[in-house]
């Protein structure tokens, strides 16, 4: 099933850094493509994968732990 | 890589050896903007709904199911053929179909199944592939093509796929399996909508449309990537492993807890509307009033039987009157007047005197005739002629008796106090028998309206109600305790959790060499919650907005369309019609089938597919004036769409006559081709083996001025 693009609306709508939203976006794309090729026990292994690539971006690890913290 | 197109119609399906249609059958599917509505008709069981089921097999390789049942016990090759499979012989089962979208023919598919003989058997196998039991020794091959054509490309410029997972792929981008029912479906389909499991049907609906799904696993899957990265660093550091033990305990604890309080959030709405709606039933019942007015029922009965009983008596009376007095009375005045008569003559000398006949015979008898005076009566003298005359007027004694007897008769008869008594009884009793009759009749009146208001009234329901909405009350009570419990072991739970992060983070923090792996974990978390939040808030975004689309569709189609205001989706996904006061209105067979298609057109617009739609009998429980009023709001329904209709032809041909008017209501098929909305109709016809069963079905065109 395709991504309906009020999701992706929302998620434009969201008040969170364009990097963030773009990484919302990638991981759903992700979780697209998983569904479609039907191998979504490789989850972890793409997730990681993704999130070993942003995981050097400042602005993101800053956000994240706020975030965090907030839900604290 | 195909793109995905919104607008798509099939204009051609070829069967071959598929189910009930051995050998070759195709046919065409208006791609007309006008005339959008293709006719598929027969009797009962020639093949209809196998059209339906061979253009979804032909897209995803399986069975359609229903209400998740297995695949029917006949599996998809045509029974005739396999069974007349000689050894060495071989043969296809095969769907094509192909698809236009606004620019011309885009898509070919086509689906085989090849087969072969290679031994005689009589056993026979199941065979999951192609469904039921087949023979043992036939050999099947499943084969699937592919064929793309690109917008920019020539004519001849086809991409064809051929590997079944590429092209699994690649019908799943355009015809996702979980959108099926909304373009492909029946009135089985319709009918659970909105008979049975509404509330499912439309939470997955709009759910599943909207690509929520993929956001919940998204969501799950960071939340889960989260932890395994925090087990895999704990595995690492030793000392660390309890810790990440215990927090996922404790998280699995937690959303275990959530889901509870979600479950029941949910049976809290639940009752809210329950509650409403007994609680408005209750009002305008209200059972004060009802026992009030069976009380002055009752009161109004007492009295009537009272005024009949007391009316009894005075016709007892009556009778009375009429059997002995009056007799009486008549007699009385009869010889009332008879004495006024004798008073009269008796003056006028015409009564008789008292003197004996036959004192005068003896006279007249002696010889000679001589008076007592003396006198001699001869013939001819005067004395003799008054003698004569007074014979003549002379009774006899008894005569003179029964006159007297008669005349003191009168006076034995009715004594004028007693005919005086007798007639003021007489007006009495009329002038009573008047009241009664007024009273009678305005106490029955009385009587008759408030059986009415009680007609309106049900008190047995009114107690039933009551007793519903107290056990409601006590499940709400008990529920909000629970809800209570469950946010408390959630915020403890949610703490608990806290704090072991803490401690694990200051634990794995110690050394800067899991720093990476905090920061994916946290990064996954963080975006898991941001999901969850967009979540929640497009769910209620969807629900609106379905219910918006599905208004505007229902309008539509409806007939009465002036009786409704709107249709709502409430939170917990139950659909509702409302009326111009904004009250829920029941619906009609024909109205639920309106609205539960008017639903299915929502969903196509908001998931941007506007397909082709075939649906199979959608008119079969229904009466024919709705199935004639749906069918002239068919071609404005989704104008533009191509629809197939597989219909009964009873359902498509039949006429019927108003109960009331005996007004004749036209068939469907006069309908659609009034207001000339079918680009063309097909007739399923039969042909029979010496059994005089059904070998095989055909199909053919039906001309336009063909009378069927």
């Amino acid at each position: 099933m395709a991504i309906n693009r009020l999701i992706f609306d929302k998620i434009e709508q969201l008040s969170v850094p364009p990097k963030v939203k773009n990484l919302l976006k990638r991981v759903l794309e992700i979780e697209e493509q998983l569904e479609i090729s039907g191998t979504k026990k490789d989850h972890f292994r793409n997730y990681d994968h993704i999130l070993d690539s942003f995981a050097k971006d400042d602005e993101i690890i800053t956000f994240c732990n706020e975030h965090d913290r907030s839900q604290e | 890589m195909t793109d995905h197109k919104n607008k798509l119609a099939i204009s051609h399906v070829t069967l071959k050896n598929f189910r009930a249609y051995a050998g070759q059958i195709e046919f065409d599917l208006s791609l007309d903007p006008q005339k959008t509505i293709t006719i598929i008709h027969g009797e009962m069981g020639l093949g209809k709904t196998t059209i339906l089921d061979s253009i979804y097999w032909c897209l995803y390789g399986k069975e359609r199911s229903k209400k998740g049942d297995m695949a029917t016990e006949e599996g998809i090759v045509n029974t005739n053929v396999l069974e007349d499979l000689q050894i060495g012989g071989k043969n296809e089962t095969s769907v094509e179909i192909l698809l236009h979208d606004e620019e011309g023919v885009r898509y070919k598919i086509k689906r085989t199944i090849q087969f072969s003989k290679d031994v005689d058997s009589v056993d026979r196998v199941s065979n999951k592939s192609i469904g039921g039991t087949v023979p043992s020794g036939i050999t099947f091959l499943a084969l699937i093509e592919f064929h793309y054509l690109h917008p920019q490309g020539g004519s001849s410029d086809w991409q064809i796929f051929t590997k079944p997972d590429k092209v699994h792929d690649e019908i799943e981008k355009i015809f996702p399996e979980v959108l099926s029912s909304y373009f492909l479906f029946d009135a089985e389909l319709l009918n659970e909508f909105f008979y049975t499991e509404a509330d499912e049907h439309v939470k997955n609906g709009i759910e599943k449309i909207s690509g929520l799904p993929i956001l919940d696993d998204a969501r799950d899957h960071l939340k889960n990537t989260a932890r395994q990265i925090e087990r895999l660093v704990a595995d690492k550091e030793v000392s660390t492993k309890p810790l990440a033990d215990d927090m996922e305990k404790m998280e699995s604890a937690i959303n275990e807890y959530k889901e509870q309080r979600e479950q029941t959030n949910l049976r809290l709405e639940e009752i809210k509307q329950e509650k409403k709606a007994i609680q408005e039933y209750l009002r305008q019942h209200d059972d004060l009033e009802i026992n009030n007015l069976q009380n002055q029922m009752d009161s109004l009965e007492e009295t009537l039987v009272q005024l009949t009983s007391a009316n009894k008596q005075n016709t007892e009376r009556i009778e009375e009157f009429l059997l002995y007095y009056t007799p009486r009375m008549l007699l009385r005045n009869t010889l009332s007047i008879t004495e006024s008569k004798f008073q009269e003559w008796e003056k006028q000398g015409k009564i008789p005197l008292a003197v004996s006949k036959i004192a005068l015979q003896n006279i007249l008898n002696s010889n000679p005739p001589t008076c007592i005076c003396g006198t001699i009566l001869d013939e001819g003298t005067p004395n003799r002629e008054k003698i004569d005359s007074l014979m003549s007027r002379v009774v006899d004694s008894s005569l003179i008796q029964h006159i007297t007897v008669g005349r003191s008769l009168l006076s034995n008869v009715l004594s004028t106090t007693e005919f005086v008594k007798l007639g003021k009884e007489l007006a009495e009793i009329k002038a009573s028998r008047g009241q009664f009759n007024k009273l009678h009749s305005e106490k029955k009146s009385a009587r008759d309206a408030i059986q009415k208001k009680l007609n309106n009234h049900d008190l047995e329901e009114v107690q039933n109600k009551t007793k519903v909405l107290h056990s409601l009350e006590q499940e709400e009570i008990r529920l909000y305790g629970d809800r209570k419990t469950f946010e408390e072991r959630i915020d403890f739970g949610e703490n608990e959790l806290r704090t072991l992060k803490r401690k694990f983070d200051a634990m794995t923090g110690k050394s800067n060499k899991y720093q990476s792996e905090q920061n994916k974990a946290r990064m996954a978390r963080a975006l898991s919650s941001i999901l969850e939040q967009c979540r929640k808030e497009l769910v209620d975004q969807l629900r609106i907005l379905t219910a918006e689309k599905t208004t505007k569709y229902f309008l539509n189609l409806v007939s009465k369309k002036s009786d409704f205001s709107k249709v709502e989706i409430r939170s917990n996904y139950q659909t509702l019609a409302l009326d111009n006061n904004e009250k829920i209105k029941s619906l009609s067979a024909g109205q639920s089938c309106c609205l539960a298609l008017s639903y299915i057109a929502a969903i196509r617009e908001i998931a941007n597919r506007d397909y082709f739609m075939i649906i199979d009998s959608p008119l079969h429980n229904i009466s024919q004036e709705e199935r004639v009023e749906i069918a002239q709001s068919l071609p404005r329904f989704i104008p533009g769409t191509q629809i197939t209709l597989l219909v009964q032809d009873q359902e498509y041909t039949g006429h019927a006559q108003k109960k009331i008017t005996g007004q004749e209501i036209p068939s469907v098929r006069d309908t659609l081709l009034k207001n000339k909305s079918v680009w063309r109709e097909y007739l399923l016809e039969a042909s029979k083996n010496k059994n005089d069963a059904v070998s095989n079905t055909s199909i053919r065109e039906v001309k336009g001025d063909e009378t069927i």
